[in-house]
């Protein structure tokens, strides 16, 4: 049964969409990516990436990322921004004040 | 109690469309207020004496002092550790004010690059203890910040690191050298960003290391063309080891935590330029309208009008840009593209409108005196430092999957 966490958008096509955009945008749609690699350290995304692949989930989940939510635990992988996001929606979604800088 | 506690930040929660961001520039009276104090600070305290310093290269503790009791070091840091607790928006218009009322643009870059670089990050990435140990001193003026990122071969890509930092035993062992590091002659706490994994992204960490740390060393002042009362030198480390605690960030988020850090000093050593513009542009407008050939003002020649007119286009145009990024960082998180945008058309409009004013005025222009000279100087700087033109151009390009 889907899981709506945000209108037209389901818990479970977190991973899937973050995926897609990766493989289209930044990697390229020959080179493979899996749930758990390590997008940062491995070398496959610089730091331009890095900061679209910001920009897309700020977007596409229509989540904030503060500048403190930058950092390696959330975009190392596709399954830890995915989680990243879902976590981002719950908050929001409970009314978390705003704390930019 | 410092000038700058006595607003609250300020709030604006209008939204724009997604073909251009907010378009809501509205200030509070709180804002408004603020910067009028940043003006009349300024003009008071940082506008005497600078012909000197500048030849000298004389950076003024006194006046460092000054701006801490105005409250501008502290200005991000949350009241808890002795800081404003103001918002990046706000930030810009006091440091606006600062630009307007100054003429000491080196002591002014020096406190910029002390709140965006040094105490900003520690706001955002540090651990409670880093904050309870560092941010009160870096609030009040005390401690003097600085970040080491760029080496000697490492060129404009600052995350091209060579220097190293090996675990031993839960300590961390750093070596290498850093240059251009901005406030390095007289700094107590660096930001040193060294390698530590792999060459990709996620192979960069950040450590606080205070002054006195065994193995760290800070070369001689360098000598430069311009924001000459801002000292800056090469750092230096050799075996300098720090505790595991001295990590910001985490291991592995080194870029993450200066690409962040970037965003948000591309606004701030950029809003005092605003302010720079503005009193240039005014100064232009009342030469012209007072300096006669013939009798006749030479702001009647149409070619002096226009270059007015230029100049105050640009300066508007530059100011709108950093006025909607330092807003969208405030708002709505990160602000790469924004601030890149800003840091762009405003270092370049700034150097413009300080050749269009020395052109305006003439022979007198590049007399010492005039004090024009020096802001041209200063300008030329702001498309150099916190990174050059070109690299806010493959900032902005590639973020569109360009270049």
């Amino acid at each position: 049964m889907a899981n709506e966490i945000k209108p037209g958008i389901e818990a479970e096509e977190v991973e899937g969409r973050i995926i897609s955009f990766v493989k289209r945008e930044l990697l390229g749609p020959g080179i493979p990516v899996s749930l758990d690699e390590d997008l940062l350290s491995g070398g496959l995304l610089d730091s331009l990436g890095a900061l679209r692949l910001a920009t897309f989930v700020e977007g596409e989940f229509q989540i904030t990322v503060q500048p403190s939510d930058f950092v390696i635990e959330n975009f190392r992988s596709v399954a830890a921004l995915a989680e990243y996001v879902r976590r981002s929606i719950g908050r929001e979604g409970a009314g978390a004040p705003d704390t930019g800088n | 109690m410092p000038a700058l506690r006595l607003a609250p930040p300020m709030t604006l929660a209008v939204e724009g469309d997604s073909f251009g961001g907010p378009v809501d520039f509205g200030w509070t009276d709180d804002q408004v207020a603020l910067r009028q104090g940043a003006v009349g600070f300024a003009s008071r305290r940082l506008a005497d004496g600078v012909i000197e310093r500048d030849r000298d290269s004389v950076f003024s503790r006194d006046l460092w002092d000054a701006c801490a009791d105005f409250g501008l070091q502290g200005i991000l840091v949350p009241e808890e550790w002795q800081g404003g607790g103001h918002d990046t928006l706000s930030a810009v218009a006091v440091l606006e004010g600062i630009g307007y009322g100054a003429r000491d643009n080196g002591l002014v870059f020096s406190v910029a690059s002390h709140a965006a670089s040094c105490a900003g990050p520690l706001v955002e990435f540090g651990s409670e203890d880093q904050k309870s140990r560092w941010l009160p001193g870096l609030a009040n003026g005390t401690s003097i910040g600085a970040t080491a990122i760029t080496e000697p071969d490492s060129g404009s890509n600052a995350l091209a690191l060579a220097t190293t930092a090996v675990e031993n035993s839960g300590d961390w062992i750093l070596d290498g050298s850093k240059t251009f590091v901005t406030n390095g002659p007289i700094a107590d706490l660096f930001l040193i960003y060294a390698r530590t994994g792999a060459s990709g992204f996620g192979g960069i960490t950040c450590f606080v290391v205070p002054r006195d740390a065994d193995g760290l060393a800070v070369g001689p002042a360098m000598d430069k063309m311009g924001i000459r009362t801002s000292p800056i030198s090469q750092v230096h480390l050799d075996g300098c080891q720090v505790p595991g605690s001295a990590i910001l960030g985490g291991v592995g988020s080194g870029a993450m935590v200066f690409s962040q850090t970037m965003d948000l000093e591309r606004l701030l050593v950029m809003a005092p330029a605003i302010g720079v513009m503005q009193r240039l542009l005014e100064r232009c407008v009342g030469h012209a309208r007072e300096r006669t050939v013939g009798s006749v003002p030479i702001g009647k020649q149409q070619v002096i009008a226009h270059r007015i007119a230029e100049m105050e286009l640009e300066l508007e145009a530059a100011r709108l840009l950093l006025y909607r990024a330092a807003w969208h960082r405030t708002h709505s998180g990160a602000a790469t593209r924004e601030s890149a945008l800003a840091k762009l058309a405003v270092s370049e409009a700034y150097v413009a409108s300080c050749r269009t004013a020395i052109q305006i005025f003439g022979g007198y222009g590049y007399m010492v005196d005039y004090e024009l000279e020096r802001e041209l100087r200063d300008a030329v700087a702001a498309t150099l430092y916190v990174g050059t033109s070109e690299i806010q151009k493959n900032l902005i390009a590639g973020l569109r999957g360009l270049g």
